[in-house]
């Protein structure tokens, strides 16, 4: 008979619908997480996938089957389908069937049993790296391509479980501080210390190669951080920007016992190779033409790194998972918000760097205080008249342009931010002209692809230390940018069809704010244009990672 | 797997499709390939089922619901060049039931056919046996019985046919055979065309065995208790609309299926996210009759919680979006160039309209002659014009 008061739906097709009304709710989530993955989580009924990915992750945090099965019969409302019962046995049951350890300093790949040995032996993509038969179920594996097999492993369905160890690399004396530079204390919260703690595994052969997720603002820097302490090793950390790369050396500095002679900068401007040194991935895959060779891949073997950190995990670039497949005797860490991959190479993340060590729901930080509560407006304004008839005879892809460019929204941006006197605010579009002007018209600084970094970095500043209340933004802030004060963002343009645009414009709004805590998000549209279609792609995305979302007309909003 | 009762969820199922109205073929009435195919990943999968034979098939299944729909005025077929199929009312408030009043409804046939003389013209040899025959050898089913050995039992030790050959002569071991085969066929046809997928009877894989068993509903449509109870589960009252807009059913509940139906996009069965509210699907209702009142209200009447304020908002929008034009066929005139565009036009007097430079539009098509007229006076021949007006004419005539 169904349980009405149990919050978990399981379906056939493996996912997982959990009621968040249920007084039960809480509890199931929180075992759910440890094997599925939060595919939406819109206000009333949150989607989980089984996957044998979040399997094989849940195996490698030492959850067996009969828990997995276990918390689904405990919490379903409806008998679990059969379908789903023996996929979760059968994935469960690949993990571990292949080990991979180290003897007598060579790796040795070892199959449960004699049956699936042959099996590999046979597989056309193993042959050239399974070097040699030892006994009926083990292989010798050639150092170098530790990467590789895990790899072509994965995507033939079976997960290795690597316990070959890391190389212990260059020694670093690194703490955590107590109080930054600027005398602020510096206390690592309790999710960012499991975090780093799940990640190190006390430093044995099941710890050192992961991923954390955690929601933009929760402070992924500082678990790295915390990371970095753990393994005391020299550190190379990759991530997706100079801008990144001079904020990652900033809190180095501000909140580590690390010395500015200690951390290098390996960046266009700058390469400077130091016991922690940052880079982006774009130096790294760098490469003269088409067919030269990347220029920069040697700094991975330019000092003998005890640690990698992968700054937003889901941007890494192919040839760094190549590169990465090479590095397997080194600790690694991605630290991420999302998991889901738009290139669908999630298995490379599990294969290459490792498996899911947490993740932490951005509801619960936010009902903790940790990140700030967002409130989403679509506020809608109609085209001038004498713009209507240009734009119903325009061609299609001239018509989001037409829209987003409509000269309406100056005033609204002006009005909505003398609503809001006490926030600090990022004006934020796509088309260059557009925020040219309105840069002029509203007395603003302008930060585009063209302003010199050493110009940016000066804005920054003076927005972070509140003598700027306002900025006007391209996409060139998507990325890694700390802006730590800002509470409202005005959205005048943006091709509101990239999920990681969206996530990351909101992500800048994410972090803790003083008083109410509270974030707001205004996006600027056109009304009956093809503005109004795309912007409801970003509403889809927005209200499916559980976000308010209101629509309202511009006249609503001024009143 | 235990079986049972799919006739009855395939009428639900197919009553739920409809609510949407859907084309059928002329010359049958019978859904088009594509809708069923859609309906058919909507039906109850049939596992283990396949030694019933044609009748475990999709397409069986659906043409006997809809046989069984249009039986009882639950659909309607309208229109002549391109029907559509579509849920009456009576097919509406059918499913407003509740499970067990449906289920009842739907057997009450049977139980019926226990108390009437109902001639099903069954039989072998010239004896003719009434459907009560068969459905009473049915009702000594006691638990879960191997089919097989049930059929046995019945045909040698219970066989009416057998017994009333008797009464008038000593049957031959061929013909009493005969019989005996008879009776197995007889009683094994209505249990896979009638009494499975009704439900009276349940089955389940046992190994290389079938195990049959009356099931409560059986046991009352076969005059053996007074009452049963309907085992179903929970049926919802209630659904979730998300502001991602899905909405969510979080129990089964076909009536309001049929309600969200009309206005939003399927996209599963039974519970989850069963529809997805989107702008073509808004906008095809609104044109079917619905407004976006009309859909808010079902919306707010049933969903558990209060309608979020983004999706209520877009649905008024995307029904205020919609604009209705109408076809309209329209005599053109083709000019060599602007100025005898505009000896024309100044001869139409205001009759025609300019489209272009050289393309003029007859505003009133029972102008054409009056145009044609007053062209003419100015030395523009509407040659083309006059020949299809005597087309037209001949025509009309």
């Amino acid at each position: 008979m169904p349980r009405p008061d149990d919050p978990l739906i399981v379906q056939g097709d493996l996912t997982v619908l959990v009621e968040v009304s249920s007084p039960r709710y809480a509890e199931a989530r929180d075992r759910l997480l440890s094997f599925a993955e939060l595919v939406k989580s819109p206000e009333h009924v949150h989607t989980y996938r089984i996957t044998p990915l979040s399997i094989w992750n849940a195996r490698a945090a030492g959850c067996e089957s009969e828990q997995i099965l276990g918390t689904l019969e405990e919490y379903s409302r409806y008998p679990i389908p059969e379908n789903v019962r023996a996929e979760v046995i059968e994935q469960s049951s690949r993990f571990g069937r292949l080990i991979l350890d180290r003897v007598e300093g060579a790796l040795r790949l070892t199959a449960a049993s004699a049956t699936l040995a042959e099996e590999l032996s046979y597989g056309d993509s193993l042959q050239p790296i399974l070097s040699e038969r030892i006994g009926d179920r083990a292989f010798r594996i050639d150092t170098a391509n530790r990467g590789a097999l895990k790899q072509a492993l994965i995507k033939l369905g079976h997960p290795v479980h690597d316990l070959a160890g890391y190389a212990r690399g260059e020694e670093l004396e690194l703490e955590l501080r107590t109080a930054t530079l600027s005398g602020q204390p510096m206390k690592l919260r309790d999710y960012q210390r499991d975090a780093a703690t799940a990640f190190h595994a006390s430093g044995s052969v099941r710890g050192g190669s992961g991923v954390v997720v955690l929601p933009c603002g929760a402070g992924k820097t500082i678990v790295g951080m915390a990371a970095m302490g753990e393994v005391r090793a020299s550190t190379l950390i990759l991530t997706t920007g100079v801008t990144a790369v001079r904020q990652w050396i900033d809190e180095l500095l501000d909140k580590t016992s690390l010395g500015r002679d200690e951390i290098g900068e390996y960046t266009g401007a700058c390469k400077d190779i130091r016991p922690v040194t940052v880079s982006t991935y774009q130096m790294l895959t760098h490469r003269s033409t088409q067919d030269a060779e990347f220029t920069h891949l040697s700094l991975f073997e330019s000092r003998d790194w005890g640690l990698i950190v992968y700054d937003e995990v889901h941007m890494l670039p192919a040839p760094v998972f190549q590169i990465t497949a090479s590095l397997q005797t080194r600790r690694r860490l991605g630290l991420t918000a999302t998991l889901v991959r738009e290139d669908g190479l999630e298995d490379d993340v599990f294969a290459l760097i490792g498996p899911k060590c947490a993740d932490v729901p951005w509801k619960v930080l936010e009902g903790q205080g940790w990140i700030a509560k967002a409130m989403c407006t679509e506020v809608r304004l109609p085209l001038p008249d004498d713009m209507r008839m240009d734009y119903a005879g325009a061609p299609n892809r001239s018509k989001a342009r037409i829209a987003a460019e409509n000269p309406g929204k100056a005033a609204l941006v002006r009005d909505l931010l003398a609503a809001h006197p006490d926030d600090r605010a990022l004006v934020i579009g796509t088309y260059v002209d557009q925020l040219r002007d309105l840069a002029k018209g509203l007395d603003l600084p302008l930060i585009t692809g063209s302003t010199p970094q050493k110009k940016r970095d000066e804005l920054y500043g003076a927005f972070r230390e509140g003598r700027l209340r306002a900025l006007v933004v391209s996409k060139v802030a998507n990325f890694a940018v700390d802006l730590p004060d800002a509470s409202l963002a005005i959205q005048v343009s943006g091709s509101f069809g990239s999920r990681q645009e969206e996530a990351q414009r909101l992500g800048r709004l994410l972090r803790p704010k003083p008083g109410e805590n509270q974030a707001r998000f205004y996006t600027l549209v056109s009304r009956d244009t093809k503005e109004q279609e795309f912007a409801l792609h970003r509403q889809l995305f927005l209200c499916e990672q559980g976000y308010t979302y209101a629509i309202r007309e511009a006249s609503e909003v001024l009143a | 797997m235990t079986v049972s009762a799919w006739g009855l969820s395939d009428l639900v199922q197919l009553l739920v499709f409809c609510t949407e109205p859907r084309r059928v073929k002329v010359s049958s009435g019978d859904l088009f390939a594509g809708a069923i195919e859609e309906l058919g990943g909507q039906l109850d999968r049939l596992e283990g089922m396949e030694w019933i034979g044609r009748g475990s098939t999709v397409e069986h299944r659906i043409t006997r619901a809809q046989r069984a729909a249009s039986e009882s005025w639950f659909l309607d077929i309208s229109g002549r060049s391109s029907p559509v199929s579509s849920l009456t009312e009576s097919g509406r408030r059918w499913l407003e039931l509740s499970g067990s009043e449906r289920a009842r409804d739907y057997l009450e046939p049977l139980r019926q056919a226990m108390t009437e003389e109902v001639d099903d013209a069954w039989g072998a040899q010239g004896l003719y046996l009434t459907q009560r025959d068969r459905l009473d050898a049915f009702r000594s089913l006691e638990g879960a019985v191997p089919m097989e050995d049930f059929f046995a039992s019945q045909a040698q030790g219970q066989n009416p046919l057998k017994r009333s050959a008797e009464r008038t002569r000593a049957l031959t071991d061929e013909a009493c055979k005969r019989l005996e085969d008879r009776w197995w066929s007889g009683l094994r046809e209505i249990l896979v065309d009638t009494l499975l997928p009704s439900g009276v009877v349940r089955c389940a894989n046992e190994g290389e065995r079938i195990m049959i068993e009356l099931t409560p509903a059986g046991r009352w449509a076969l005059g053996l208790v007074d009452e049963f109870e309907w085992d179903e589960g929970v049926e919802a009252d209630a659904f979730y609309v998300q502001p991602d807009f899905e909405v969510v059913f979080l129990a089964p509940s076909p009536s309001l299926e049929a309600e969200v139906g009309r206005f939003a996009e399927r996209q599963g069965k039974g519970v989850g996210a069963l529809f997805r509210l989107t702008r073509s699907s808004v906008q095809a209702a609104f044109h079917g009759g619905l407004s976006a009142e009309d859909m808010l209200s079902t919306l707010t009447g049933k969903s558990s919680t209060p309608l979020p304020d983004n999706v209520a908002r877009e649905i008024d929008s995307w029904c205020g979006a919609c604009v209705q034009l109408t076809w309209q066929p329209t005599s053109l005139v083709r000019c060599p160039d602007a100025e005898t565009a505009a000896r024309v036009l100044a001869a139409g007097r205001g009759k025609l309209e300019r489209i272009s430079d050289t393309v003029l539009a007859l505003v009133d098509p029972k102008k054409r002659g009056a145009v044609t007229v007053a062209c003419k006076k100015e030395g523009v021949f509407l040659e083309g014009a006059e020949s299809e007006s005597k087309r037209l004419k001949s025509r009309l005539w």
